[in-house]
């Protein structure tokens, strides 16, 4: 009770301390608080609470949670304006109940994760380093008609197992006030958002199967299954981490890996560098690209796939751009025959992917488009595949269809008989939505999404929107910034920089009060401003810290 | 014969007016692209109802500028007959530079798929006139050699086809430059044919030069003489080229990114400077060799794109606008319609005002000619101003509205959603202007 008075003081305190900068906010919402029924929704993803300090008080480098104080304070802002009751969704990967680096779980069917009893136990130790995180949604979820929800993720898919999810909603000890969402997504009462982690969708590499029921069944005992995406990086994060405290932290993680392999030099310790690569050449961030170039009139080259069968592996390594930090390691385990397999094993669907993104990236890179994806927009650009002679030109330009088509697939499947979904938010890249605009325009009768994306063509709705990570990432281009300060020695500077030298900004994704129909999600961050203080911020617009 | 029709159109009006020296436009930015107006005997200052319309014109929509020369007016626009299909009808149009009437027309068939629909209009590159021929390139890289009188075809290519260009988002734009023989042209095409040189009489290749692994851009390139040679200079997204116009043969380059390709300001060459801006990429002031080809960067601005930016203005990023080099001063109009002076050496800022674009907004935009000691501005709100420009500020003389501004929707505009990007031509006592309805001419003369 006593920590309750403390914190709600100092949500009064953060209110005017921050008021300066949540003011327009204010007064948006304050002018729809007569809506009672009107709730707002926010929705924060990737936390990765791990097991928190050392015995001697250090951070583990294994933990990606640091930053108790800034959630306080931006949970107490979230409340200043305390007639409006929110949906707050915690979506997927807030526990990070995989890499604890302790061994345990270990079993030789590399199939099969954590027991029930196994998670629990990691479960109980990240809630124990993290108690003033926990206590401080609690209080948020206790006050006026606030809900939190705990979408499960691919780290803490452990919630799903029945004792472990009991165990994590009782934790808050906001008895009512805080649920799990069992299906794996959260959608609003009326059925027009849903939220879900993000891994489910094709292709992705930390993929389950069965889910919402990621288990398997061994020997009379449930184990976590563990996805081969899982199965091929875990170990390597595991290792890495270490000694490159921020290898997880780069949006998409992903490239953290490329980093630091790229800085061990070599891979000898790669136990199956084709599935290495195959996890990096499919786990893309499809996330916000250019959304105006087009309104569905530019079709898809077709690609001669037979011709890009005949290249060889080559043809996988030539996926990486030249400046792509796997990309000699991937040569390396070419010249020794490592992949000769990978390529056989690759679907068409999988080729014509890979295909549209090389051409994407060729695109994006021929105009030093920022906004295309996490690569530098001024690194060398991709040779295409083949296309057929007939969808050469200008109105063959479109090679987003496999990004389309992953959120199609996945819209299908989640859709239902429920009403149509307006807003899709989803996160687990860790790199947020590149923010566009906040207008729809209306042209020749019809409307185009400018913020955010429709995977339906032509369609207003639904806008998907990745909300990114409340955690410090980097980006690859803000790490390079960052590196060529100290190219003298760039393993030693990656060795040495921690979580707290990371942009201290934090992504989120806000959908206001509504009647009828959920505006535009906005994308906003959590921010340190220059002068120390925190306030909201339509961008990150911060960099690595010397 | 140019010369001959020119210079009766020219002792006709000085009949009529007090015209004292009149001139064609045969190109973007007049001859030599430099936007210069070397007419006299000009008005001092608007009439109160307005300027004199000798005629206007119904056309198609389009953001080319018109080019006049001989007598004639040049302009090319498009037709869309199905707003929710791509299909699209280019073409060019001559009409009589004294009626106004429609002397013959040429139309082609395109699609403009692929292009940024929003602003997918019509053409973009003003016409360029040469003896006989008129050149004139639509937005998807049909290129054509018009017979002036008839419009007949005496060659064309298409860039897409024939060199298998990527179009850019916001379609081709660079005007077909002149040079002797040559017609040098900013194609984008495979392979390393980024800028090539056609013999200006049959259509064939003569030289190609640099990497279309980056994109062409949106700059008209010019030719400057520095060094002791010709130089070609080519603005695009990754580099400031120069060239040999005779050979393609590489002089020197800078590198200067752009992002998302977006340079449509032409180089503003003045003596030994030479000057770059976009929104995004910032500026470059270059310092040319004067011993031999070469240059050095004297300065660089941040562009939007850049972490640093919103610290530091003193730099110009014009999204669209070509600024000006005076007396030791630039003068031009960034991407949110501040006017701004900076000191050619240093790129510090030494003022900025709104008053030209008369609004903070979004890829405002303005082009300016020099006349004399003064400017005539034209804004994409439609207005035409008289103007100087000085270290100590910005004097307007005189303002009147010209042009209805009809180009369609521009994002975030705060002031209706319609403006005039097109840049008119200045001929023979007159401007002439158009917008996505009409082509119309109006005097400038003193005392009409």
């Amino acid at each position: 009770m006593g920590s309750d008075v403390y914190f709600r003081l100092r949500i009064v305190l953060a209110s005017v301390l921050v008021s300066w900068v949540w003011l327009p906010d204010v007064v948006a919402t304050a002018a729809q608080r007569d809506r009672v029924a009107a709730r707002r929704v926010v929705v924060l993803s990737d936390l990765h609470m791990g097991y928190g300090r050392d015995a001697s008080g250090n951070w583990l480098a294994s933990e990606d949670f640091r930053w108790t104080d800034e959630l306080e304070l931006f949970l107490a802002t979230l409340q200043s304006d305390s007639d409006v009751s929110t949906d707050l969704v915690l979506n997927g990967d807030v526990f990070d109940l995989v890499q604890s680096g302790d061994g345990a779980c270990s079993y030789e069917d590399e199939d099969l994760g954590c027991s029930e009893d196994e998670v629990l136990a990691r479960l109980e130790r990240v809630l124990a380093a993290h108690a003033r995180e926990i206590e401080a949604f609690g209080i948020f979820a206790r006050t006026v008609e606030n809900r939190v929800v705990l979408v499960p993720g691919d780290h803490d898919a452990g919630l799903l197992l029945t004792n472990v999810g009991r165990r994590a909603v009782e934790a808050f000890q906001a008895p009512g006030r805080v649920e799990l969402a069992r299906e794996g997504f959260w959608r609003s009462s009326d059925g027009l958002i849903h939220v879900e982690h993000g891994h489910q969708m094709e292709m992705r590499a930390e993929q389950f199967e069965g889910w919402p029921r990621p288990v398997v069944s061994r020997r009379g005992l449930q184990h976590l299954a563990r996805p081969w995406g899982e199965q091929v990086v875990q170990p390597l994060f595991d290792d890495l981490e270490s000694r490159f405290p921020v290898v997880d932290n780069l949006a998409d993680v992903s490239a953290g890996v490329r980093y630091a392999l790229s800085m061990r030099g070599n891979t000898e310790r790669i136990d199956e560098p084709q599935l290495l690569l195959r996890y990096l050449l499919f786990r893309p961030s499809w996330q916000q690209f250019r959304m105006d170039l087009d309104r569905g009139d530019v079709e898809p080259p077709v690609w001669r796939l037979e011709e890009v069968r005949t290249e060889g592996p080559r043809f996988l390594v030539d996926s990486l751009p030249d400046d792509d930090r796997y990309k000699g390691l991937a040569t390396e385990a070419l010249e020794a025959g490592r992949l000769d397999g990978l390529m056989a094993a690759l679907s068409d669907e999988a080729l014509l992917m890979l295909c549209d993104r090389r051409a994407a990236i060729r695109r994006a890179r021929r105009r030093f488009e920022r906004i295309l994806s996490q690569l530098d927009p001024t690194g060398p650009p991709l040779r295409e595949c083949p296309r057929t002679l007939e969808t050469r030109g200008p109105r063959y330009e479109y090679f987003w269809r496999s990004r389309d088509r992953l959120f199609q697939q996945r819209l299908e499947l989640v859709q239902g008989t429920n009403p149509a979904i307006d807003v899709f938010v989803h996160g687990h890249t860790h790199l947020a939505d590149y923010r566009q605009g906040n207008f729809t325009r209306v042209e020749v009768g019809r409307a185009y999404v400018v913020d955010g994306f429709s995977p339906v063509r032509n369609a207003v709705i639904p806008v998907v929107i990745n909300g990114g990570a409340w955690q410090r990432t980097v980006t690859p281009v803000q790490l390079e910034r960052f590196l060529q300060g100290n190219e003298d020695n760039e393993q030693e500077a990656l060795q040495q920089l921690q979580p707290e030298q990371l942009p201290a900004c934090y992504s989120f994704v806000e959908i206001e009060p509504y009647d009828e129909r959920p505006g535009p999600p906005a994308l906003r961050y959590w921010r340190q401003q220059e002068d120390g203080s925190w306030g909201l911020a339509g961008r990150c617009g911060r960099e690595v810290m010397e | 014969m140019r010369f001959v029709k020119s210079w009766i159109v020219g002792l006709v009006l000085s009949a009529c007016g007090q015209l004292l020296y009149a001139d064609d436009w045969p190109e973007w930015r007049g001859t030599g692209r430099r936007g210069v107006l070397e007419e006299t005997g000009l008005i001092d200052s608007f009439p109160e109802g307005g300027l004199a319309v000798a005629w206007r014109t119904p056309i198609r929509s389009g953001y080319s500028g018109p080019a006049v020369a001989g007598g004639r007016v040049f302009i090319t626009d498009a037709y869309r007959p199905d707003l929710t299909s791509t299909a699209v009808t280019e073409r060019a149009v001559a009409v009589d530079e004294l009626t106004g009437d429609v002397l013959w027309t040429y139309e082609w068939a395109t699609d403009y798929a692929g292009l940024q629909l929003v602003y997918a209009i019509g053409p973009r590159a003003t016409p360029t006139v040469d003896g006989d021929l008129v050149y004139v390139l639509g937005a998807m890289g049909n290129l054509l050699a018009l017979d002036v009188e008839t419009g007949s075809v005496r060659w064309q290519t298409d860039f897409a086809r024939e060199f298998d260009t990527a179009v850019p988002s916001w379609g081709m734009a660079g005007a077909p430059l002149i040079d002797g023989d040559r017609l040098i042209c900013l194609v984008g095409g495979e392979p390393n044919a980024k800028m090539m040189a056609f013999d200006k009489r049959n259509g064939e290749e003569i030289w190609r030069a640099l990497s279309s692994d980056w994109e062409p851009g949106y700059s008209q390139p010019i030719i400057i003489e520095a060094g002791g040679v010709r130089q070609l200079i080519a603005w695009h997204p990754r580099d400031i080229s120069s060239l040999n116009p005779e050979t393609g043969e590489i002089y020197w380059e800078v590198r200067h990114i752009v992002d998302m390709g977006i340079n449509p300001a032409t180089a503003v060459w003045s003596g030994r400077y030479l000057f770059f801006t976009s929104q995004y990429g910032g500026a470059r002031m270059l310092v040319l060799d004067e011993a031999e080809p070469g240059a050095r960067v004297l300065w660089e601005g941040v562009g939007e794109s850049d972490p640093e930016y919103g610290r530091d203005f003193n730099t110009l990023n014009s999204v669209i606008s070509t600024p000006v080099i005076q007396d030791g001063y630039v003068y031009g109009v960034d991407g949110h319609g501040v006017l701004r002076s900076l000191d050619i050496e240093t790129g510090q800022r030494v003022w900025e005002t709104e008053a030209l674009i008369g609004e903070s907004t979004n890829w405002a935009t303005a082009f300016f000619v020099k006349n004399g000691d003064r400017y005539f501005v034209n804004t994409d709100s439609g207005d035409l101003v008289i103007a100087t420009f000085s270290p100590e500020g910005y004097r307007e003389i005189s303002r009147t509205r010209f042009i209805e501004p009809t180009h369609p929707y521009v994002r975030r505009r705060q002031s209706g959603t319609a403006v005039n990007w097109s840049h008119p031509a200045y001929a023979n006592g007159h401007i002439v202007a158009r917008n996505d309805e009409e082509l119309v001419r109006l005097s400038l003369m003193d005392g009409e």
